[in-house]
């Protein structure tokens, strides 16, 4: 055979080309490192840096310690900010897991439409915050949207103005919200209890436990971990929210709506303090780092345990 | 009475079944409302919306608000309609979308098929990246954008998204391609394929659905965001995202039309919105793989 | 000329050392089998002599040029690999001819090349077909196409074959000595399953623990172990081996019921005496250990305790100085269970190791 084709054998590479061919792969991962290490950690530590200076419109490079913070400490709007993020991520949460957890136990009872409904219950979060910050203002208007609505039936006496009254307004970003996330926290627990060998079901079934009795005393409890993820991500989501608020409710009336993302934005480039507004986002990534450190604390652990056996 | 499905599993009788397609059809319609109402209401005219009812067809159908929307609404001071700000948000998202898809790609290829002493470090870094808020980035990348005079530009904000999805990108190429088995990469050096032949020939021919996966991520995150777009542009050279809201509250004159706000909020949805139906399963896929660690 | 010659190699993967000081070379045409259990390194070898992973120390040598630092692409081998690693994107065809391709040679000529390897393999018909569309079998037949097609100097098989079913493992390994035999091409044969190891080579590599435990063809590595590990690593059943004590020229046997002073040829009396230790490891395999044919002086009574039918052999199970052996008998004399039967031992062919470093000795 050797004769009827000339040998295609080796190919001679030049001196240049073998080093080109052993850099190539580390060269190409040279811009996104570089990239993080400047973007992401130079960033970080720079605005960690401008949160200890006194910078107010223009970043400085006076070192004013811990002042920053203590300025922050003292305002009202900060603390309402910090009380609006928790009543609104408990809420989020809380609502976001109970809905999620139940819509996607009731699909998960071989239901015959499911694809479209999943389809329906997760197209929210292809929405940007904004719309679904302007649906919600427009639903919630009182004088035309629901309220209006609800009055028109006949229910004169109905009310629903939390979205221009300042103690409740909060809870009009929770309802958006979650309107928005809840389809997604159904496709997590969907996924996990698609996950869980239904003979466990069957035979406890066989056992004698009724079907609620399994859910409750088996399924539910194996669906920790879901648990765990969806939590985290609902954390940092509420953390890091901002879209939402702006369009819905600008923060109003008043501050009442305010979270420490908009008191960031606000302070940091609106009223030209970015020291304080470098303290806030600092104080948010340590939020986030918190709500962050069950999982990697878990996670250590399972590393952990997994070496040693 | 309850009988054993096809899958051996006893579940309730027929009024159970009804019961839970009750609810089930019932959470359908309040993920749909808002949908619904924000079709019906840009059809309709301002006499209409103000006294109809929120949920009534529009009679007759109107598509002024539509065109309003599109060309003339007041957007904060100028009143040219979001129609320009669709065509910024085009013009930053494609390339923010191709080059970190790209760049997801062949870190991923490289973290995966070429592994060297520190591939893990540079990976680590990355993943790191994803765990920060935004609000952590704003003030030095404000600063570092005025330097290289990049400030309310498209090409600013090209960069800043291509940068932040990288993360995300090289996360999902990662995790597929280590379940690409290695001895394909072997035979293609074998066969005399190097870095770059390797990957054009034999990975990327085969990375269709996590390229998929990564451009509709992206796409959604990119289409999507406010954050960036109202911190690092002004006037003309905002997204349609800040358009949008800049249309909705910065209610200067008169009277508030509210079927001009729910037309430029479809129009601003709808990019995604096709997206997300075209290509859901690669939209879910993302969304659990990001979810993990997002 | 040496097609392949590696000289004192070694391969560290961090603070892990993989192979040690490994000294093959390999004449042209040769067909080299490295064999050895898993984890012992076989990949890591091969996969050093194709350039995808760097050598840590030593020389490797192709065509009579040193190639530690040559790509793959530089190397004038073809490999092929236990997952087929076909490209999935690519038809048969195209995946036979992808080296081709990066090797710049004409469109013309890379089809009359596809044309003829699969002509060879019998592949014609599933020129057009993906991989996902073809069977085990048929899988493995493209990626030694698509070696093949490469003409290369030395061919490189990492177990080629043990994806395969039993019934189809039998009938590829014929199929790959033919192909040998035609091409003359030298082959590096990664396995470890021993049969395909003893039929297909010229020479034999038994590797264990990153080392070359011996280097041989297959009559020596079988007929004369260099230590414990490879006499008991080829051969099934296993060799027995059993611990005696050496003295005055025999070694001491006995089973539950009898005992026996056995004998031995004078050679290995001899180096036994020189080695000076009395207690050594006697290895014999099952086929020298077989059922006494009327002459008893130097049998030993052993209680049959096990019997193995197999078919063409019998295999009879018994202790030996507290150690389990194998017997070989033919079917037609093989006892029943309980029976005590007279064994007669092959001195000749027995061997014998050093108890604590499982050197060979005699
Ligand atoms: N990249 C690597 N990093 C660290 N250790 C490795 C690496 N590759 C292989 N090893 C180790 O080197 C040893 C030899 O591996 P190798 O794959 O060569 O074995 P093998 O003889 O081919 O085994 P098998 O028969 O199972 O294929 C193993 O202990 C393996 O764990
Ligand atoms: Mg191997």
């Amino acid at each position: 055979m050797a004769e009827s084709s000339p040998r295609a054998g080796k190919i001679a590479a030049t001196p240049w080309r073998r080093r080109l061919d052993r850099w190539l792969p580390k060269v190409s991962l040279v811009p996104s490192g570089l990239a993080s290490l400047i973007f992401v950690y130079g960033f970080i530590a720079w605005t960690i840096w401008l949160s200890l200076t006194n910078s107010t419109l223009l970043p400085t490079n006076n070192f004013a310690g811990l002042r920053q913070y203590k300025v922050l400490f003292q305002l009202d709007i900060w603390w309402v900010s910090v009380a609006n993020l928790a009543i609104f991520g408990i809420l989020y949460v809380a609502i976001c897991l109970a809905i999620g957890l139940f819509l996607a136990i009731m699909l998960d009872q071989k239901i015959r439409a499911e694809g479209w409904l999943r389809t329906i219950y997760l197209y929210p979060l292809a929405l940007s915050l904004v719309v679904t910050g302007v649906v919600w203002k427009w639903l919630l208007n009182p004088s035309l949207g629901l309220q209006h609505f609800v009055q028109s039936l006949g229910w004169t006496g109905f009310s629903f103005d939390w979205l221009i009254n300042p103690h409740m307004a909060i809870y009009t970003v929770v309802i958006a919200a979650v309107w928005q996330a809840s389809g997604f926290v159904t496709a997590l627990f969907l996924a996990g209890l698609r996950g869980i060998d239904s003979s466990i079901i069957k035979a406890a079934q066989i056992d004698g436990a009724s079907l609620p009795r399994v859910y409750l005393s088996i399924i539910i409890p194996s669906l920790r971990p879901v648990f765990f993820s969806a939590i985290i991500l609902l954390v940092s989501l509420a953390i890091k929210s901002f879209d939402l608020v702006i369009a819905l409710t600008n923060g109003g009336p008043g501050y009442s709506t305010w979270l420490p993302a908009i008191f960031m934005y606000d302070f940091g480039f609106n009223r030209g303090q970015i020291g304080l507004g470098a303290a806030a986002a600092t104080l948010m990534m340590a939020a986030v780092a918190l709500a962050m450190l069950p999982m990697l604390i878990a996670e250590l652990k399972e590393r952990r345990d997994g070496r040693s056996h | 009475m309850a009988g054993p499905t096809e899958d051996g599993i006893q579940r309730g009788g027929p009024i159970a079944r009804l019961l839970i397609y009750g609810v089930l059809v019932l959470a359908a319609l309040y993920f749909l409302m808002p949908l619904y109402v924000m079709l019906i209401t840009s059809f309709k005219t301002l006499p209409q919306i103000s006294h109809g009812n929120l949920f009534s067809l529009p009679a007759p159908f109107s598509t002024g608000a539509w065109s309003s929307a599109w060309s003339n609404a007041c957007t904060g001071s100028d009143c040219t309609g979001l129609h320009r700000y669709f065509w910024n948000s085009v013009a930053f998202t494609v390339p923010a979308v191709a080059f970190s898809t790209l760049f997801g790609a062949i870190n991923g290829y490289v973290l995966t098929k070429w592994r060297f002493r520190g591939s893990e470090l540079v990976f680590g870094l990355l993943l790191g990246g994803t765990f920060v808020p935004f609000q952590m980035f704003l003030l030095p990348m404000a600063r570092v954008l005025g330097l290289i005079g990049l400030d309310n530009s498209l090409a600013g904000l090209t960069l800043v998204h291509t940068v932040y999805g990288i993360a995300f990108t090289t996360l999902f190429c990662r995790n597929y391609y280590v379940t690409i088995p290695d001895e394909l990469v072997k035979a293609a050096r074998i066969d005399g394929a190097g870095f770059i032949a390797t990957f054009r020939h034999v990975i990327l021919p085969i990375s269709t659905p996590i390229l998929m996966v990564c451009v509709i991520w992206q796409f959604t995150q990119i289409w999507n965001d406010f954050l960036f777009g109202v911190v690092f542009t002004s006037g003309s050279e905002h997204p349609i995202t800040v358009a949008l809201n800049n249309l909705v509250n910065t209610s200067s004159t008169g009277v508030k039309r509210y079927n001009v706000d729910m037309a430029g909020a479809i129009i601003t949805a709808l990019p995604t919105l096709v997206v997300y139906i075209v290509a859901g399963r690669y939209f879910m896929r993302g969304l659990t793989a990001g979810a993990v660690k997002g | 000329m040496a097609v392949l010659k590696i000289d004192n190699v070694s391969k560290t993967f961090g603070e892990t050392r993989v192979l040690e000081d490994i000294n093959i070379a390999m004449a042209e045409g040769e067909f080299l089998i490295l064999v050895g259990p898993s984890g012992c390194g076989k990949s890591t070898l091969l996969n050093m002599i194709a350039g995808l992973e760097t050598i840590s120390s030593g020389t490797i040598t192709l065509d009579d040029t040193p190639v530690n630092d040559r790509s793959p692409r530089e190397r004038d081998i073809a490999m092929v690999f236990q997952f087929y690693a076909l490209y999935p994107n690519m038809n048969v065809r195209k995946n036979i001819e992808f080296g081709l391709k990066m090797r710049g040679v004409d469109k013309g000529e890379r089809a009359k090349t596809v044309e003829r390897v699969a002509k060879m393999l019998q592949i014609e018909n599933l020129l057009d077909r993906k991989p996902a569309q073809l069977s085990g079998g048929q899988r493995q037949r493209v990626a030694i196409g698509r070696a093949l097609a490469r003409d290369p100097a030395l061919f490189l098989f990492d177990e080629p074959l043990s994806n395969l079913d039993a019934k189809l493992r039998v009938e590829m390994r014929t199929e790959i000595k033919q192909l040998h035999q035609r091409l003359k091409t030298a082959m590096v044969y990664v396995t470890h399953d021993q049969i395909e190891a003893m039929t297909l080579g010229d020479r034999i590599a038994v590797m264990n623990e990153g080392r070359v435990q011996q280097l041989g063809t297959p009559h020596e590595i079988y007929d004369n172990p260099a230590n414990r590990y490879v006499a008991g690593f080829i051969g099934s059943p296993a060799m027995n081996f059993i611990e005696c004590e050496f003295a005055n020229g025999s070694v001491r046997l006995s089973s539950p019921e009898a005992s026996l002073d056995l004998a031995l040829p004078e050679a290995t009396a001899d180096k036994l005496a020189k080695h000076g230790q009395s207690k050594v490891v006697m290895g014999v395999r099952p086929e020298h250990l077989a059922p006494a044919d009327g002459d008893e002086a130097n049998a030993l009574a052993c209680p049959i305790e096990i019997v193995e039918p197999t078919g063409p052999d019998t295999y009879l199970l018994t202790h030996i100085n507290d150690i389990e052996v194998t017997a070989r008998c033919t079917p037609s004399v093989a006892p029943d269970v309980g029976t005590t039967m007279p064994l007669t031992f092959d001195t000749e062919r027995a061997v014998f190791f050093d108890c604590q470093s499982d050197e060979r000795i005699a």
